[in-house]
């Protein structure tokens, strides 16, 4: 009887630590196959971030209120809001993490009628979008095109640190004057953004290509415009027509 | 004693039996795939890649950082060169094969200069692209806009063929040989031919190029860098035919 016991005890721990063994190896593979490839037939998400090994953000495509505040220089600045838009959709980042583009989109009626976007942008380095496709609308008021934007080599860090000081101060003149002031030394020292080309059609519907020098002025412009009335303009860094060719010039 | 021993024994008993099946139905539950039929909820999720198949498992798109961004593939199989180093979207057709992509990067490098590039591309079919649509940038020597290109009427999957084979040769005329009549139009159209260039190239040149369909460009709207506009035509040697500017 005592043998018998004894017997059973043995076989039972045996029996317990196999089993327990197997178990946590079953258990912890099938728990790691399920965070290296997990399927899905749909799944649903207000925000997917796709990030490198090392945590660094690379991608995050989200609903509006989820949407990634602007990453630069590895800091974040809470810049996007204020203007009420309310974009969805991707923000790409680079290799250091910082943001260098995004497609986003958005829609909606207002109180005086309805405002929509769309805008594929392409970000220079530490810098803001310099390729950018885009369709906006504001009450049936509408732009779609493609334009080539120059920015300033300086690092956008330096603009932003000054608007977001700007932005924390108490609405009123001196806010304004102090907004006005940093414009004015941002244009002073060639630190604005410069058009340098558009195709596509415009706010008073006419179809456009227009190139402009490094300083943003037009100055060869092919237009056809509401009318249908075709046209190629050359202008001068006054803006004044210095030269048009049209359908009815004698060769 | 012996009770004492036998109930010690049962108790045992009862503990393996419950510890056992409680295991297998976690380890059950474990492997299943999670709400395999139905639709899954996330607040946010943290992915390296995602991939989005049709029933059958052929790729449709893949959304993937560097590590595990995936080299071309065509009809489900990769060709060309390994994955790694595309960092974005990655589309294919209804064959499995790649036919466009959307990816960024950029970065300093430890010398202090960067290099940057951001490019949505639109591929021919079983070709390369055709519609680019890109920010490249060297440290500031930039190159943005839009091109649209002709792609010769041959299957990729045969072009780099015969590429890697005659990379292949050794160095000598034979090679030479072989790499000029590769580069040659076949059929009266080159490999690669761009039509159209819209963008600001790195002279700082804000540009508009109409090219024939050997890629030689035969209209020319440009403002240079210095705000200098014109409307040239070239013939097919680049040479300008007639150049229309500011002054009549």
């Amino acid at each position: 009887m005592d043998e018998q016991l004894r017997r059973e005890v043995r076989r039972l721990r045996r029996t317990t630590a196999t089993s327990v063994v197997l178990l946590v190896i079953v258990t912890t593979s099938a728990f790691v196959q399920v965070r290296l490839h997990t399927k899905f037939d749909e799944i649903d998400v207000e925000r997917i971030n796709v990030r490198e090994p090392n945590g660094t953000l690379r991608l995050t495509i989200s609903n509006h209120a989820r949407l990634p505040e602007a990453v630069i220089g590895g800091k974040t600045y809470p810049l996007r809001g204020g203007s009420g838009v309310q974009s969805a959709g991707l923000i790409f980042f680079n290799d250091e993490g910082n943001e260098d583009g995004g497609l986003v989109w958005t829609g909606q009626r207002t109180p005086a009628g309805n405002r929509a976007s769309a805008n594929l942008t392409f970000d220079q380095y530490d810098q803001d979008e310099t390729v950018s496709l885009g369709y906006g609308e504001e009450n049936r008021h509408r732009q779609a095109g493609l334009s080539i934007i120059d920015r300033p080599d300086e690092p956008i860090q330096i603009f932003a640190e000054s608007l977001m000081v700007i932005r924390a101060m108490g609405e009123g003149p001196e806010k304004e004057a102090r907004m006005r002031r940093f414009r004015d030394a941002m244009m002073a020292r060639g630190l604005m953004p410069a058009d340098r080309l558009f195709v596509g059609k415009q706010l008073d519907k006419s179809s456009r290509v227009t190139l402009s020098d490094p300083r943003g002025r037009p100055r060869l412009r092919l237009t056809v415009d509401s009318l249908g009335g075709a046209r190629i303009e050359f202008l001068d860094d006054a803006g004044h027509v210095t030269r048009t060719l049209t359908g009815s010039d004698a060769r | 004693m012996d009770t004492q021993l036998r109930r010690d024994v049962r108790w045992l008993k009862i503990y393996a039996l419950c510890s056992t099946a409680a295991f297998a139905i976690l380890a059950l539950s474990a492997f299943q795939k999670p709400n395999a039929a139905k639709k899954t909820k996330f607040e946010e999720i943290d992915v390296e890649r995602i991939n989005v198949v049709e029933k059958d498992g052929k790729l449709r798109l893949v959304i993937s950082n560097r590590d595990r961004s995936p080299g071309p593939i065509a009809y489900g199989k990769p060709f060309g060169y390994a994955g790694g180093s595309r960092p974005g979207m990655i589309f294919f057709n209804d064959e499995g094969s790649e036919n466009g992509g959307l990816t960024f990067d950029g970065k300093r490098q430890p010398n202090g200069k960067y290099s940057s590039t951001v490019h949505m591309s639109f591929d021919q079919y079983n070709e390369d692209q055709v519609i680019v649509l890109q920010y490249a940038d060297e440290n500031g020597h930039q190159r943005k806009g839009l091109q649209i290109s002709d792609r010769a009427d041959v299957p990729i999957l045969e072009v780099v063929k015969l590429q890697d084979s005659i990379r292949k040769m050794a160095a000598g005329p034979e090679k030479d040989a072989a790499m000029k009549r590769f580069m040659e139009p076949r059929p009266g159209e080159p490999l690669f031919a761009q039509r159209v260039y819209v963008g600001r190239d790195p002279s700082k040149t804000a540009l508009v190029l109409l090219s024939d369909k050997m890629g030689h460009p035969r209209l020319r709207l440009s403002v240079d860098s210095l705000g200098k506009a014109s409307l040239d035509f070239m013939d097919a040697d680049g040479k300008v035919m007639r150049s229309i500017g500011e002054q009549p």
